[in-house]
């Protein structure tokens, strides 16, 4: 399975559009949520067809409920679809998790049992969306703040598992990693080398709000020192993979986001030189 | 061992209700974090994501109420009103039917009137795109055709009859100065996006608002015509419709002419 290296890419919020069709910054791609162009037009589909002439853009879903128990949602995936077709996407992720439940939308990505019932549920799930819109997906591993009494396996044999089980490939947040590690009193290197490395087509990267006894996944800080060790450990292990920087609150000016994706390039460029070829592209 | 719907259940519950007993039974003691404490994360995220999506959506609301009556309405919304669509774009679709009907707020009715406005204003923003017709268009038409010719409206075009000065409040607060007093007063206003993609919105009269009513359901200018001669002195009829779709057409509000 190729890699699909795509470089380094930032999450495209609104406060930027206009500086990047301005200055066209130094970025391999960007990376929308899909939900946010789910409309009929005006200037969200404006800006987003202006950017995607000229750079590259993944997909990444926060409402395809994948572990829901209700019925598959045939309206969102047309939507989801028709979108597909007008950005013509590198790649399409969403969550492994639930949102919605007797059709509630909670907008949270909200954690499942780690069991078997709920594996073959997911994998299911995953294979008719997968049917649906006729390419392959990726799944991204959340970060949690609690641990059910049903679950049988810990998080990353289950997302591996599934990964197997459905064929797809996977969105490994580095962050919700270490934020999940700290909460649950994991090693964040066992969940890194639970994972298959040739599901892996993306990282993500991100801050979060560190309170001592727990961690919330914010996205609204700078990545900490921590989280830019374990992307290191994580290259090394997995070796080139297209990291993304995703910043959803307390948004700071463009320039600011692009110096810390330099960082992320930097610590890549010290560590792939010393990966197997065959794991670069 | 607990289904997956019945987990499901039990969590959606414990969110919107507050009602935790039965979730918290499921979840493992880890660590000096209690089951009732994770939980409690999670249920202050769901209350909080909402509240920050009607701070977005309805910010001049906000000012108008202030911290303390805008807290108590996002509670009580969020309480009152599950979202039941997967964009949270849509999740403020029932705050003015909330405001109209609920006290407080229901006794201030200018209060819901705010929130309709700001609601049309975003149907406006990101409403499907279309062309926008022109004067030249209406020029180009023979005049032989005009009784016939009807008018498409752009579809991000919205309407609001107000009971109050609601949207002069509004106006007043978003340039920083001191609103009006709210006072009991019947207005018209339609709202578009303009062709730089930005929410414009003017006030109607009430024969242009029953111009653009009866362009809306389908009836030709001749038939307009004919309904204005009622309204006004005849004489008037021509020169007053005239400068209304002139007007309109300057505005892109007109999305198309046919005939």
């Amino acid at each position: 399975m190729k890699n699909h290296f795509l470089g380094f890419g930032l999450g495209l919020r609104t406060d930027h559009y206009q500086t990047i069709l301005d200055q066209s910054p130094d970025v391999d791609w960007f990376e929308i949520i899909s939900e946010n162009f789910m409309v009929g037009g005006g200037k969200p589909l404006y800006y987003l067809d202006a950017i995607k002439e000229r750079y590259p853009i993944v997909m990444h879903g926060v409402s395809l409920s994948i572990g829901s128990s209700d019925p598959l949602n045939q309206t969102y995936l047309k939507q989801l679809k028709t979108l597909i077709n007008r950005v013509q996407p590198q790649w399409v992720s969403d969550h492994l998790c639930w949102t919605t439940h007797a059709h509630i939308n909670s907008h949270d990505l909200l954690p499942l049992p780690y069991t078997d019932e709920t594996i073959d549920h997911v994998v299911n799930r995953i294979k008719a969306v997968q049917d649906f819109l006729g390419r392959q997906i990726l799944i991204e591993n959340l970060s949690s703040y609690l641990t059910y009494k049903d679950s049988v396996y810990d998080e990353w044999t289950f997302l591996n598992t599934i990964a197997e089980q459905a064929d797809c490939l996977v969105l490994l947040d580095i962050n919700n990693i270490y934020v999940s590690a700290r909460n649950h009193g994991f090693d964040p290197m066992d969940y890194l080398k639970g994972i298959n490395k040739n599901r892996v087509r993306q990282f993500h990267l991100a801050g979060h709000t560190d309170n001592g006894d727990h961690v919330i996944d914010t996205h609204d800080h700078a990545i900490c020192a921590a989280v830019w060790a374990l992307y290191a450990q994580a290259l090394q292990h997995f070796g080139a993979v297209s990291t993304m920087i995703e910043r959803d609150d307390n948004i700071p000016e463009f320039a600011e986001l692009h110096n810390e994706l330099q960082q992320a390039k930097h610590i890549a460029q010290q560590i792939i030189p010393q990966l197997k070829p065959e794991l670069a592209s | 061992m607990h289904s997956l719907a019945l987990l499901q259940q039990h969590f959606i519950q414990a969110l919107q209700s507050g009602d935790v007993t039965a979730i918290t039974d499921t979840i493992v003691e880890q660590g000096d974090l209690t089951p009732d404490f994770r939980i409690n994360l999670y249920r202050t995220a769901y209350f909080l994501r909402f509240k920050e999506t009607l701070e977005t959506d309805h910010e001049i609301l906000g000012y108008f109420l202030g911290d303390t009556l805008f807290d108590q309405m996002a509670e009580d919304y969020v309480r009152a009103q599950p979202s039941k669509h997967t964009s949270l774009r849509y999740y403020g679709d029932a705050l003015p039917e909330f405001l109209q009907t609920t006290p407080p707020f229901n006794q201030h009715p200018i209060i819901a009137e705010l929130a309709t406005f700001e609601r049309l204003l975003l149907s406006a923003f990101d409403a499907p795109n279309a062309e926008t017709a022109n004067l030249e268009h209406l020029t180009q038409t023979p005049i032989s055709l005009w009784p016939n010719l009807k008018f498409r409206f752009h579809p991000s075009v919205q309407q609001l009859s107000s009971q109050w000065n609601a949207v002069e409040v509004w106006q007043a607060i978003k340039q920083k100065q001191t609103p009006p007093i709210a006072t009991e007063t019947r207005q018209h206003w339609i709202i578009w996006r303009n062709q730089q993609r930005l929410t414009e919105f003017s006030s109607l009269n009430t024969l242009q608002l029953n111009m653009f009513y009866r362009f809306l359901a389908g009836a030709n200018y001749a038939e307009v015509c004919e309904q204005l001669a009622e309204e006004i002195d005849a004489d008037n009829v021509s020169e007053m419709s005239i400068q209304c779709i002139i007007d309109w057409l300057n505005k892109g509000i007109i999305s198309k002419i046919v005939y």
